[in-house]
């Protein structure tokens, strides 16, 4: 699958082709680390000045080149439909090397970024329990009742809940049962079969 | 075991072979049983023919002795030694003593149900559903291609018999983690058991 | 060995075997009832290995062989060194399967039931109650919520909770509350007439079924503990105070109320609105109904139950309200209402400001008032200074005309008070003493009462120290009794021991006589061996001496050479009899030994045992016949 590039976007990085690789390369770290840690608009105007271009150019370069990191990595596409995606934007060799390098160091971690973005449920995050056996309540003063505590902490959005439940042992060994089935339901041919044709 | 004075009186009245016939001391103690674990909201819990013979006070003060005898022994654990002595206590013939023990020991396991039934708990889970996803790709994110799973936890709590269900979800790492430790605790439990 | 057997079958029995009564003898046990005893034993000293046998003898033939080898198996596992195999179980003789036996039932724990039987520490008995609970509820099956039974309801579920909750019960009480006779009449006759007609069961007295057994309870508890304080309260203060109960209980009381009315008053004081408040429950807090003993105690408590009674009471009487209007709409409700606090705000404006002016208006008069009182009351005091100096000028202006009579007339006057107030003072001096004397007497009197009284408060607390050791001691010892009743019962089931310990010493008396008899028989032998040989010493010494003799002389008469020959002759047809009698001895014993083997050979049934073998044999035959046939067909 090829990246087809809009035609703005290619005369914002057709300005790199302008320049040195260092140049290149030092235009490549920092949308590196934009992606990473969020844009920082000085630095454009350092880089303008010190390249006489206006700032503007030096903006539309950077941003130019975390979209192609961004959809390439997005879309996951291989190396080779990255080289010709490239190929476009009529760069010279070296510095279609130099990107291509570029995102296969950064694709799985630009992934990753990308992933904290999408919905999220709460999910697990861990748990905690206890073995407890009542022995006396204020109606019944003899008594024995086994009971699992569970503190079940859940993560949704970064921000952590916990809900405290408990259960008895004969649901506990069910719910055990049950997982149990849950988890080897993946390692059937079915869900196997699935998997191996969504690819 | 220790009851109030005017439970005490109220069994007391209950003893005399003369004032109360056997067949109706039979009669209130079943009722004062079936009364308490059958509750029923109208106001017949003493609405047999042979009790409304009796002198209505002496009736309603003897029925909430017994209703709190019963309760007491159940809340206390008496055993039967501990029931009779407290009965005889009461000035009770022996064929009473037996036939309150008899009846006693019949519900016995009811009446620690219902009062093992009173108190707070956290929600208790009862059931679990699952559902297995398979996540393909989302706006921000193509080809993610990773299993997930949305576990319910079904819980219910007391009183007003509210679901309080947790629902979260979890990849294939976490269930094994999640997994992981419930087996720990029924193996702990387990091991509890072997005691 | 019958001792032995009967020994091993007991603990056989103990073991879980099921050996009916009369069997007295290994003898008698069937195949069957072996495998059994073998299997309960193994089972307890090796569950693992015991556990997968099963006591009961299947009927197949190649079944019973593989059980016959497991069995055997697990024996010599446990370390059994004589022969075994399946034949031991199947085809059993009597001295093998004893031997197991008894190598089996030496292995058994021996002080198992004795743990058993102990009453175990508390803990340790708690903590078994609660493995078995564990283990009861792991075993147990879940199933989903819509088919569980109420037992699994209570194990599985929560959702036949509910909460500890209490209500107030009416229960007809024996003592009447305390009022003035009249009143207690009048009141009473209504009380009864509520309990016998209105007044519904207990159980039916709950708004709610489900906290019918917590209000219960909570009455029960209430009462005893208002019992309970009111006597720890008699026995600290009430007792001290010298007073009755209802005296007590009427001072108390006093107090209380005077406390209320102060603190009322205080808090009236405190702001206009309180006091608004606090009028309305002042009748109610003063009528000394027994419920409200608890406001007796201390002032923060007693802030926290006047709190209480006033949302009560206001509760009581918004719950009349919404009982006796039908509730009109809610839109109309609010409009009105809203009409109707602003109306009523505005009223409170004005009123309030009313009240300011009143108020300043009041306190400058007051400040007038004051100041006029002081004054007209200095006027008035100095009025009567006046008055009284006018007076006496008057007396003595009037006096002044006839001043000498009326000098010595005041003279005289004057002396005859004089003599009165000595003779009345003698007279006084008379009465006094005897006074006197008699308070003192009184006062003595007085103390030695109370230094009785006291003496008497201390006895009676001695008592009362007294009466609660003792109920705690008694206390004490009833459950020692229960205690001891218990062990008395798990007691009863070891009366064998005793029987068990004489006839052990019985044999063990039995094996020391045989044991001297054989020790004797021993001395016996060796007696006569030692006679045996000095004969034969003394045989052979003779026989010497009468061969040289016979010899020496042989050699000169005939007859004696005949003699001589007839010696030697003699001589060797005895020594030859002697080894025959040797020779029959030796045979004799090898026929006893080898009919104590035929007598072993016989026990151990081999006859019936080879019969039996054929037999199997031949079941096997047909079963191996049947399996290969069904195999063909299949």
């Amino acid at each position: 699958m090829l990246l087809v590039l809009a035609d703005e976007h290619r005369r914002h990085l057709s300005f790199l082709s302008a320049t040195t690789a260092a140049v290149v390369s030092e235009f490549c770290r920092i949308a590196v680390e934009f992606l990473k840690k969020g844009s920082n608009p000085k630095i454009y105007e350092g880089a303008a000045r010190k390249l006489s271009v206006s700032a503007e150019t030096v903006q539309h370069g950077v941003e130019g080149l975390m979209y192609l990191l961004t959809e390439s990595s997005k879309l996951m596409i291989s190396q080779v439909d990255f080289q010709d995606s490239v190929l476009v934007l009529g760069f010279p060799e070296e510095l279609n090397k130099l990107l291509l390098q570029l995102y296969l160091d950064n694709r799985q971690e630009i992934r990753s970024i990308l992933n904290e973005l999408t919905p999220d449920l709460p999910h697990y995050h861990n748990l905690e329990w206890r073995l407890d056996v009542q022995l006396a309540s204020r109606a019944l003063r003899q008594q024995i009742k086994p009971v699992l505590t569970l503190k079940l902490h859940l993560e949704q959005n970064g921000c952590a809940s916990a809900s405290v439940l408990q259960t008895d042992p004969a649901t506990l060994l069910h719910l055990i049962q049950e997982l149990e089935q849950a988890l080897g339901e993946m390692k059937s041919n079915h869900c196997r079969r699935i998997v191996r044709n969504i690819k | 075991m220790e009851l109030p004075e005017s439970a005490l009186a109220g069994l007391q009245s209950l003893a005399h072979p003369a004032r109360l016939p056997h067949k109706t001391f039979q009669l209130l103690l079943e009722a004062a049983f079936h009364n308490l674990l059958h509750p029923q909201a109208d106001g017949t819990a003493l609405d047999h023919a042979e009790l409304g013979s009796l002198d209505p006070t002496l009736l309603k003060q003897s029925y909430a002795a017994i209703t709190t005898c019963i309760l007491e022994a159940g809340k206390q654990n008496a055993d039967k030694s501990t029931l009779s002595t407290l009965l005889e206590e009461c000035r009770f013939g022996s064929e009473r003593i037996d036939t309150f023990c008899t009846e006693y020991q019949k519900n016995k396991g009811k009446v620690e149900a219902l009062l093992g039934s009173i108190g707070r708990y956290p929600s208790h889970i009862t059931d679990v559903s699952w559902r297995l996803e398979y996540h393909i790709r989302n706006n921000h994110l193509h080809k993610v291609n990773q299993p997930s799973y949305l576990l319910t936890l079904k819980a219910e709590n007391g009183e007003a018999r509210s679901a309080e269900d947790v629902t979260f979800s979890c990849s294939m790492e976490q269930l094994q983690d999640l997994l992981g430790k419930l087996k720990d605790a029924a193996k702990s439990m387990e091991k509890a058991s072997q005691m | 060995m019958e001792e032995v057997d009967r020994i091993l079958l007991n603990s056989l029995r103990q073991s879980g075997a099921d050996i009916a009564e009369d069997v007295e003898s290994v003898r008698q046990l069937t195949t069957e009832l072996i495998v059994e005893c073998v299997v309960r034993c193994l089972r307890i000293l090796n569950p693992a290995l015991g556990n997968g046998v099963s006591h009961l003898l299947p009927p197949g033939m190649s079944a019973r062989f593989r059980i016959g080898m497991c069995l055997a198996q697990a024996c010599q596992e446990l370390g059994y060194q004589g022969e075994i195999g399946y034949q031991t179980f199947l085809y059993s003789n009597e001295p093998e399967i004893r031997r197991l036996l008894m190598f089996l039932v030496e292995k058994l724990p021996r002080d198992s039931a004795d743990t058993a039987d102990q009453p175990a520490e508390k803990s340790v008995l708690l903590q078994r109650l609660i493995a078995t609970k564990i283990k009861q509820q792991l075993a147990s099956a879940w199933l989903p919520p819509a088919l569980r039974t109420t037992s699994l309801l209570n194990t599985q579920n929560s959702c036949l909770m509910n909460k500890f909750h209490s209500q107030a019960l009416s229960l007809l009480s024996p003592s009447a509350p305390p009022l003035s006779p009249s009143q207690q009449s009048l009141l009473f006759t209504e009380l009864w007439e509520y309990w016998e007609q209105h007044q519904p069961p207990v159980t039916a007295q709950a708004w709610d079924q489900a906290c019918v057994a917590a209000s219960v309870l909570e009455r029960a508890t209430a009462d005893l503990s208002a019992v309970q304080e009111w006597e720890a309260e008699w026995n600290s203060q009430g007792l001290v105070s010298r007073l009755s109960p209802e005296e007590y209980k009427a001072r108390k009381r006093q107090r209380l109320q005077s406390r209320i009315q102060e603190y009322l008053k205080q808090s009236s004081q405190r702001s206009e609105v309180r006091a608004g408040l606090a009028g309305t429950p002042a009748p109610d807090l003063t009528d000394p109904r027994p419920d409200h003993r608890c406001l007796r105690a201390k002032h923060s408590r007693f802030i926290h139950t006047e709190k209480f009674t006033f949302t009560q009471v206001s509760e009581d009487l918004s719950l009349h309200f919404s009982h006796q209007f039908p509730p009109p709409t809610p839109q109309d409700v609010q409009a009105e209402q809203q009409k109707e606090v602003r109306e009523l705000e505005k009223q409170l404006k004005s009123l309030g400001e009313q009240i300011q002016d009143v108020r300043t208006a009041m306190e400058t008069q007051t400040l007038t008032v004051n100041q006029v009182s002081e004054e007209t009351r200095d006027r008035e005091l100095s009025a009567e200074e006046k008055q009284q100096l006018l007076h006496i000028r008057k007396r003595a202006l009037d006096l002044l005309p006839d001043a000498e009579g009326n000098l010595s007339k005041l003279q005289a006057v004057m002396e005859a008070s004089a003599q009165r107030l000595v003779s009345l003072a003698g007279q006084w001096e008379k009465h006094r003493v005897p006074l006197i004397a008699e308070h003192r007497r009184l006062k003595q009197q007085l103390d030695s009462h109370e230094l009785e009284s006291s003496r008497r408060l201390m006895e009676i607390k001695e008592f009362h120290e007294k009466i609660k050791t003792s109920a705690e001691e008694a206390k004490r010892k009833e459950n020692v009794h229960r205690q001891l009743v218990l062990e008395l019962e798990h007691l009863s089931r070891g009366v064998g021991r005793a029987a068990y310990t004489q006839r052990i010493l019985e044999i063990v008396s039995n094996i020391s006589k045989q044991k001297e008899e054989i020790t004797k028989i021993l001395s016996d032998t060796k007696e006569l061996q030692k006679e045996i040989n000095s004969l034969t010493g003394k045989l052979d010494r003779t026989f010497a001496v009468t061969d040289e003799l016979l010899f020496k002389d042989a050699k000169r008469d005939e007859a004696v050479r005949k003699a001589y020959k007839y010696l030697a002759a003699l001589h060797e047809n005895c020594s030859q009899l002697i080894e025959t009698i040797e020779d029959t001895g030796t045979i004799l014993r090898e026929v006893r030994d080898l009919e104590e083997l035929i007598d072993l050979e016989t026990g151990k049934k081999t006859l019936i045992n080879l019969e039996k073998i054929l037999e199997d044999h031949r079941a096997i035959r047909q079963e191996n016949a049947g399996l290969a046939g069904r195999l063909r067909e299949a």
